[in-house]
């Protein structure tokens, strides 16, 4: 059974104060984290070192969360990504929800909350892959790579 | 639409996307303190090796951070009260300088700073601060459409032989402009300096805009 340690997770937000502390809140909930401070940062990160979730924030210097969320799901279908935001509208939510965003959760969030979306969002991408596994092993190779990439749900 | 009705529509978009910036920072500062405040308590609860100090560390962070939130609720509170009036004696710099910790994020957003340099011997002056502000923000938002990441706008304030002037100056490479205008068409803009019955002058060049009032504005030192 997979530890808590083992889900990674990156910190994507442009307030530095925020970031620290709340990578600090998670590391003592037995999750590995690592912190980048825009969307630039994220992108870089991602390309050496793969997060099983991302926590986005939307409204950053340069590039916004919408456009990280997008270059994500084009290139790392399997990573999880939970926006996280102060800018939060309805519309905000829907489109990210459409591109495929986990969940959409709004600061100040509670930590109890935010921990358990990253959980139930590792604990499906593991169902994706042994669901994608299943059918590979039956030769179905192209419904494997489409769970893979979440295009059963677009 | 008449000029009044296109004026009263651009006064809402431009308080709604001043709330809105306002909710959005307000919500960053809660956050921060949310988080240092269950820091400490994580801490204190799991009987760690912190030291007082540390935990003194997060709680004068906290204070800071609530510090924070105090003087934003400070400029939003004036900038509200300043579009209570429709004429009133007021204060130039200080309503620039609400208005402009109010849309920083905006810039910041773009990584645009926005600077002042107010001049220091300005007299209280009797006018529409509402139009005024409008009018500024219109046209700093227009700037920084056309302004590259990196860059600024040093927003000027000079009172000579009666006139008001403001001066938005932006430095940095400009470009051509990512996306529309929100907010203001050019057609408000004109309605705006109609009202205010001011003039502007813009270097088509580096974007520099002029505007000054010197009929329907006075200066009053009462």
């Amino acid at each position: 059974m997979a530890k808590k340690k083992d889900i990674k997770v990156l910190l994507v937000d442009d307030e530095q104060a925020f970031v620290d502390t709340l990578s600090q809140r998670l590391q003592m909930r037995d999750l590995k984290v690592h912190k980048v401070y825009d969307g630039e940062q994220a992108l870089s990160f991602v390309k050496g070192e793969e997060p099983d979730v991302m926590v986005l924030d939307l409204k950053m210097p340069g590039m916004q969360g919408m456009e990280v969320l997008k270059e994500i799901r084009k290139k790392y279908p399997k990573m999880q990504v939970i926006i996280l935001t102060g800018h939060g509208t309805d519309k905000d939510e829907q489109e990210a929800r459409r591109l495929g965003g986990f969940d959409f959760l709004k600061k100040p969030a509670d930590i109890d909350t935010l921990v358990g979306r990253i959980k139930e969002a590792y604990k499906e991408k593991l169902e994706r892959a042994m669901t994608a596994i299943t059918f590979a092993e039956e030769g179905e190779f192209q419904t494997a790579r489409d769970i893979m990439e979440k295009k059963d749900e677009e | 639409m008449s000029a009044e009705k296109e004026l009263k529509s651009l006064q809402l978009r431009v308080i709604s996307k001043i709330l809105a910036g306002f909710s959005h920072e307000m919500r960053n500062h809660l956050a921060i303190i949310k988080e240092t405040a269950g820091l400490t308590e994580d801490i204190i609860k799991s009987g760690g090796s912190k030291s007082k100090n540390d935990l003194l560390k997060l709680t004068g962070a906290i204070e800071e951070q609530v510090g924070k939130a105090a003087l934003l609720c400070n400029y939003l509170g004036r900038f509200g009260h300043l579009l209570e009036n429709p004429v009133i004696s007021f204060n130039v710099n200080e309503a620039l300088a609400d208005l402009i910790a109010l849309i920083s994020r905006l810039a910041h957003q773009k990584r645009i700073t926005l600077e002042r340099d107010f001049d220091r011997q300005m007299p209280p002056i009797y006018g529409d601060p509402s139009g005024l502000l409008l009018l500024v923000f219109c046209l700093v938002e227009e700037i920084m459409t056309g302004l590259d990441r990196g860059g600024s706008i040093i927003i000027k304030t000079a009172f000579l032989n009666n006139a008001l002037t403001i001066t938005l100056v932006p430095k940095g490479s400009i470009v051509q402009p990512a996306e529309e205008i929100e907010t203001c068409s050019a057609e408000a803009i004109q309605d705006l300096l109609r009202l205010l019955n001011s003039t502007i002058s813009k270097k088509s060049e580096t974007k520099e805009a002029m505007i000054t009032l010197s009929q329907s504005i006075t200066s009053r030192r009462d």
